[in-house]
């Protein structure tokens, strides 16, 4: 039996799926949940000598003590603390509890197999590093600026003129009552942006905008390289950015070309990687053009538009392999996503009342600025 | 969705006059069911505090 540690949050079904699948299989999963953390769950680090113990107790977490063979560091959540806690005293708390969460991780499983490695954590979700890492791979990017220079950004607008996109480093949302504003990535010119006084407050991604066949979106888990073409072309709303409508995506396998390939895999040693997921551009004339890796990314999705691209049964293998050079050998009773969605939902939906959401960074109010303060 | 076009946005950032604007009911058709995937939950970047 492996034992399979798993920080994240409380909705995240591909989590709560993976882990379903691993106890079917007759393993050991545990989800940890940080945001539970402080207010429903606890922790502790105990060292005497040579001797070190640790434990992390808290709702619906069994078995919450080493060893670990596997962690899957999929989306390890920040502390939450409650809203009636002293304003004085938030930031010494909060500050803290992070340092101590910190230290719980590094000192958790050092010789467990990570997916993603730790030290990789910072660095790998970094888009100037990735840029610059998936040019020395050997992938091709668009041509980019990332800055606050007004006048830099205006001559990078003036020199792509029509053909420039506006992305931020990291997604974006505000919310008002029943309206919402998403920032995806975004058709550019010099007319969009603000006064210069403005604009040098934010840094963003400005790129040469580049025609497009289709997109790919590619899931390598070590070495196993699942690539699915994304028609991205076919539907108006999906054009610029396909995040837009992913729903109503027509998604086909495909497969990446042998040296695009081999550049991913690269890139991934350099970024120190074993998951991840791609985004590339296809051209019409046959082009591969990178746009990003998540190293956490979401995959499942792909598997839920078209059954016939398996991702659930691979990433189980994956985790249970405890192989960087994994490659997955598809059997006749494959794990499928089919069988285990909906499952998850469920189990989702009974648990979550008992746990605490993780303050969701990415979304802020948009309601008028005196509201707000 | 539709780039926001509304000069509305007076003292907001670039990334807010960009962003494009939706109501929920929008936001489900945008997902249209694939419990896997969805805009708002980022599809892709991890929960964590940025500096």
């Amino acid at each position: 039996m492996t034992r399979i540690l798993i920080p994240t949050y409380p909705q995240d079904v591909h989590a709560f799926e993976v882990a379903l699948a691993l106890e079917d299989r007759g393993h050991a999963a545990v989800l940890w949940h940080g945001s539970d953390f402080p207010t429903l769950a606890s922790a502790s680090i105990e060292i005497r000598g040579e001797s070190l113990d640790w434990e992390i107790a808290g709702p619906d977490l069994d078995g919450g003590r080493p060893p670990f063979d596997v962690v899957w560091h999929r989306r390890p959540t920040p502390p939450v603390l409650p809203d009636d806690l002293h304003p004085g005293d938030r930031p010494v708390a909060k500050r803290e509890c992070q340092a101590f969460l910190d230290g719980l991780y590094h000192l958790a499983a050092p010789d467990a197999f990570w997916v993603n490695p730790l030290e990789s954590f910072e660095r790998a979700e970094n888009k100037p590093v990735q840029l610059r890492e998936a040019v020395r791979a050997g992938l091709t990017v668009p041509p980019t600026l990332m800055s606050n220079d007004p006048a830099r950004i205006r001559r990078f607008l003036d020199e792509f003129h029509g053909r420039a996109v506006y992305k931020p480093f990291y997604p974006a949302q505000w919310d008002a009552d029943d309206q919402m504003a998403v920032l995806l990535t975004s058709e550019i010119t010099a007319e969009d942006l603000p006064g210069d006084e403005l604009l040098r407050l934010t840094p963003g991604i400005f790129q040469a905008r580049i025609d497009k066949a289709h997109e790919l979106r590619v899931t390598v888990m070590g070495h196993h390289v699942v690539t699915a073409r994304l028609s991205s072309q076919e539907v108006e709303e999906t054009r610029l950015d396909w995040r837009a409508a992913g729903a109503k995506l027509r998604i086909e396998p495909d497969r990446l070309p042998e040296d695009v390939e081999q550049a991913c895999l690269r890139l991934m040693r350099s970024l120190g990687i074993l998951f991840g997921c791609f985004d590339f551009i296809v051209t019409p004339e046959g082009g591969h053009v990178f746009l990003e890796v998540n190293p956490a990314g979401q995959f499942l999705w792909v598997e839920e538009s078209n059954p016939g691209i398996p991702l659930l049964a691979p990433f189980v293998d994956f985790l249970l392999s405890r192989d960087p050079g994994f490659r997955w050998r598809p059997a006749p009773d494959a794990l499928r996503h089919a069988d285990y969605g909906p499952r998850a939902l469920d189990g989702i939906r009974a648990l979550h009342p008992r746990h605490r959401d993780p303050e969701n960074t990415y979304v802020s109010s948009d309601l008028p600025q005196e509201a707000v303060r | 969705m539709k780039k926001n076009e509304k000069d509305n946005h007076k003292g907001r950032i670039l990334g807010r006059r960009l962003a494009r604007e939706l109501t929920r009911n929008e936001l489900e058709l945008v997902a249209g069911g694939v419990s896997t995937w969805t805009l708002t939950y980022p599809p892709d970047g991890p929960y964590r505090d940025k500096p």
